[in-house]
């Protein structure tokens, strides 16, 4: 992927999460707050489109930003500032980073679904 | 008053590790330059080594780690730096160490080289030299003064976490130099060259760079440049005087 397009992503991404979870705190704060409310609120369909486009820019915006921070400090060279016998398991640290983190990304995914779209019918 | 010097000694043919040296020397009555006190200290231990050569910050062969900040010897007053009468002299961070205050300079080379530091142009030479207008030429200003000494990108983190991928504020402030000349026609092959995620992309906006510069020159600024124009494209019009201001 070029730079460009992955820094587009990080700040169209954080953008969108700004605007999401201002809303959300705007409607808490400006009008009685419900269980009845917040269901109409929360299911009408414009409410899932933003949910869900909040869902997918949360896990594109914490991939690149977790993507970057094992790029940076969990390589050999890095690793290596303290320790050279466990820099040489570095690579192998990466990845299992990238699983944890993608699997956390995928279950987030899957758990916020399961929210919207089990209640919804 | 004496002046307690701590200095980073490193021989690979005699230490296995690093270590600081401590010196004891007169306090010198006027104000005189870090460079000129090494030199002192050479004179009574003459294995100690490092890299200088004009002595007047314009050949940017004495950059080394000054009680922690980056910066040339020869025109580092000692006034400005000492920290109670204590000094401590590193070489730059980063780099692989030859000895004591002399590192290896083959990545941040290597990064220079990447960018093709020369003027490309798809027009026939010229018989005597390329001209430009005096406009043009000051969007040169603030980008062709670097002397290459390597205090901003052997301060930049992401240049120690990255040296092999990441060019540096050191080189692409010079492919700045180069995207923001008029008589060079090759801009869009040299954005493309920069396009990965790591080459540019990977300052963070730190901005030890800048703090450093014994030039007071601005790779940040220039980084922003290349940013914006990887982000927007090459218009002519697009590009902006980076000067020193
Ligand atoms: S501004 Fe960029 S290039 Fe300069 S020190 Fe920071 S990360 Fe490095
Ligand atoms: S930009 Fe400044 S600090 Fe960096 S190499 Fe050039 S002169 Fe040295
Ligand atoms: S000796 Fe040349 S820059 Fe310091």
């Amino acid at each position: 992927m070029k730079g460009s397009t992955i820094w587009y992503l990080q700040r169209s991404s954080a953008v969108i999460n700004l605007i999401y979870i201002g809303y959300v705190f705007y409607f808490i704060y400006s009008s009685e707050l419900t269980f009845a409310a917040w269901n109409n609120f929360f299911y009408s369909p414009i409410m899932i489109f933003f949910t869900l486009c909040f869902f997918g820019s949360a896990i594109i915006h914490s991939f690149i930003g977790l993507w970057t921070v094992g790029t940076d400090y969990l390589t050999r060279r890095t690793i290596g500032f303290l320790s050279y016998r466990i820099s040489k398991y570095a690579d192998t640290l990466r990845s299992i980073y990238t699983v944890v983190f993608s699997l956390f990304g995928l279950s987030y995914l899957i758990v916020s679904l399961t929210i919207i779209f089990n209640n919804i019918s | 008053m004496e002046l307690s010097v701590s200095l980073y000694r490193y021989n690979p043919e005699q230490d296995k590790f690093p270590y600081m040296k401590n010196y004891k020397v007169k306090k010198p009555k006027k104000d005189i330059m870090v460079l000129d006190l090494l030199n002192m200290l050479k004179e009574d231990d003459v294995t100690i080594s490092y890299r200088r050569s004009c002595r007047e910050g314009v050949c940017g062969s004495d950059g080394m780690n000054i009680n922690g900040k980056n910066g040339l010897a020869c025109i580092t007053p000692l006034s400005e730096v000492l920290r109670g009468n204590k000094l401590e002299l590193r070489p730059l961070p980063g780099l692989p160490v030859i000895r004591d205050l002399i590192v290896d300079m083959t990545q941040f080379y290597e990064q220079y080289e990447k960018i093709k530091p020369f003027l490309q142009s798809d027009s026939k030479p010229p018989e005597q030299e390329r001209l430009q207008s005096p406009k043009d030429r000051d969007k040169l200003d603030g980008l062709y003064e670097c002397i290459l000494c390597a205090c901003c990108s052997t301060s930049c983190p992401s240049f120690w976490w990255n040296p092999d991928k990441f060019v540096g504020p050191a080189a692409l402030l010079q492919a700045y130099r180069f995207l923001a000349d008029t008589r060079d026609t090759k801009k869009q092959e040299r954005l493309e060259e920069l396009g990965d995620p790591f080459s540019v992309y990977r300052c963070h906006g730190i901005m030890n760079c800048v703090s450093v510069c014994p030039k007071g020159l601005n790779p940040n600024k220039a980084i922003g440049e290349i940013k914006s124009m990887l982000l927007t494209g090459t218009k002519e019009d697009k590009i902006k005087v980076v000067g020193l201001e």
